[in-house]
């Protein structure tokens, strides 16, 4: 597109600038020139004119709707006394019109930053191998204890799907037993996260969709991020522990083990190879 | 959210995914105020957020509108570039004359690149900066995609007042 290349392109700029007495002078004497510039100058001058027109009223549904997904997101991460009196003061301000961006948004950052700041204790680091190697570490710590304990995958499904997770969990076929799951926040958004055990060893799989790696919400270290690009596969060890990243579609899984690299290998092979 | 909406919906063109924008906008306002750079344009980061979750979801499903090859673009802006000029066919009462519903229709009918940059513009207000940085581009692209948005509009324009009859005749 840039390619195309258009000598009055100044034009606009100068217009938009507040510049008409430029114009004026540059286009002085070239009838060309003169013409372009009253052909933008009409067409812009038309354009902000009908300004109200061109934007669509938001339908009386919409407010009402985000209201309600913003509510259930808000419960979801279990504040209920706080967020309560706060989703009351976003319900209250938001059929206000001179609310309408500036009030809602700041609402909504507010919630966001107390939501935040009181989930401190859960959140995992950003960085997906980090994250996964911390949710390991909690995993042993509490000798397994998961947000729900089944390994019934319907059942797993719906308690992620209200506990704040918004893609389709993705279940690997493992040679381990699935203990459960729970849930753990990564910069206020939460990820679904398996337990396994096989033989006394516990298995931790955090997954995190490609959404979140895209809006920086999840980070990637260069290394493991082009090992998956490449070899499809990631693996690293630490402190006796081995981590395994691969992606599924849409999902990114980090798994994290005790056991030794051939061993969780083959534990994912159907998974990663 | 009027402005959101309406950006939205200039850029999905079907009134419930725009609604679904909006709503996911604001619900990723909400989950990623930590990325918000407190005393930065509130606005901007919205739309930023719009935009980025257009590209992420809308552009990859079906009913995303068609995307027009920049060969096509090219091709169809030569073709309006000197004419357009040359045959004196757009005066300012013409486009000052045109209908609501033309001006809308010559807006919705630009490519995708150019509605965006004409909208974020003349219809919100954002600087060439600000544009900039919604849709990732350089300031110079910001600038010719606009300008090439006005003279797309104005060939449309001239069309819809041709059709009314209006007199497209030589000026000079």
């Amino acid at each position: 597109m840039e390619k195309m290349n258009d000598s009055f392109d100044w034009i606009s700029e100068a217009l938009d600038s507040g510049n008409e007495q430029l114009v004026s002078e540059r286009t002085a004497g070239d009838k060309r020139a003169e013409r372009e510039a009253r052909i933008i100058g009409a067409v812009r001058a038309t354009m902000r004119q009908r300004r109200d027109v061109l934007r669509t009223p938001v339908p009386v549904q919409l407010e009402r709707t985000i209201r309600m997904a913003i509510a259930a997101e808000a419960d979801a991460r279990q504040q209920p006394g706080v967020l309560g009196r706060l989703r009351g003061i976003v319900a209250s301000a938001l059929p206000r019109p001179s609310f309408a961006i500036a009030g809602l948004a700041s609402l909504i950052l507010a919630v966001a930053s107390l939501v935040v700041l009181t989930q401190q204790p859960t959140s995992l680091p950003s960085n997906l191998s980090d994250a996964a190697m911390t949710m390991y570490t909690d995993v042993v710590a509490s000798g397994g204890d998961v947000g729900l304990r089944s390994s019934d995958k319907n059942d797993l499904r719906a308690f992620f799907a209200n506990h704040g997770v918004d893609f389709e969990v993705f279940f690997p076929t493992v040679a381990a037993e699935l203990v459960g799951g729970s849930v753990r926040s990564i910069n206020g958004q939460d990820f679904p996260v398996l337990v396994y055990r096989n033989a006394g060893h516990f298995i931790s799989l955090l997954e995190v969709d490609n959404d979140a790696i895209e809006t920086s919400v999840v980070s990637m270290d260069q290394t493991a991020a082009d090992d998956v690009e490449k070899s499809k596969w990631h693996w690293a060890s630490s402190d006796d522990r081995t981590l395994f990243v691969w992606q599924s579609n849409s999902i990114m899984c980090s798994v994290v083990s005790d056991l030794a690299v051939n061993e969780v290998s083959a534990l994912f092979s159907l998974e990663v190879l | 959210m009027s402005a959101l909406y309406s950006f939205a919906l200039r850029l999905t063109r079907d009134q419930e995914d725009a609604a679904d924008l909006v709503q996911e906008t604001f619900l990723k306002a909400f989950r990623f105020f930590d990325k918000f750079e407190r005393g930065t344009n509130c606005k901007a980061w919205l739309f930023r957020i719009l935009k980025n979750s257009y590209i992420n979801t809308f552009r990859r499903s079906s009913k995303a509108p068609d995307t027009v090859e920049y060969d096509v673009i090219e091709e169809f802006y030569e073709t309006i570039r000197d004419s357009s000029v040359e045959t004196s066919v757009l005066e300012e009462q013409v486009f000052h004359n045109a209908l609501d519903d033309e001006v809308a229709q010559a807006v919705a009918s630009l490519p995708e690149e150019f509605r965006t940059v004409v909208i974020l513009c003349d219809i919100e207000g954002f600087t060439y900066e600000e544009i900039a940085e919604f849709i990732d581009c350089p300031i110079g692209t910001v600038r010719s995609r606009l300008h090439r948005a006005r003279k797309l509009l104005a060939a449309k324009l001239a069309d819809y007042a041709r059709a009314r009859g209006f007199s497209t005749g030589e000026s000079e």
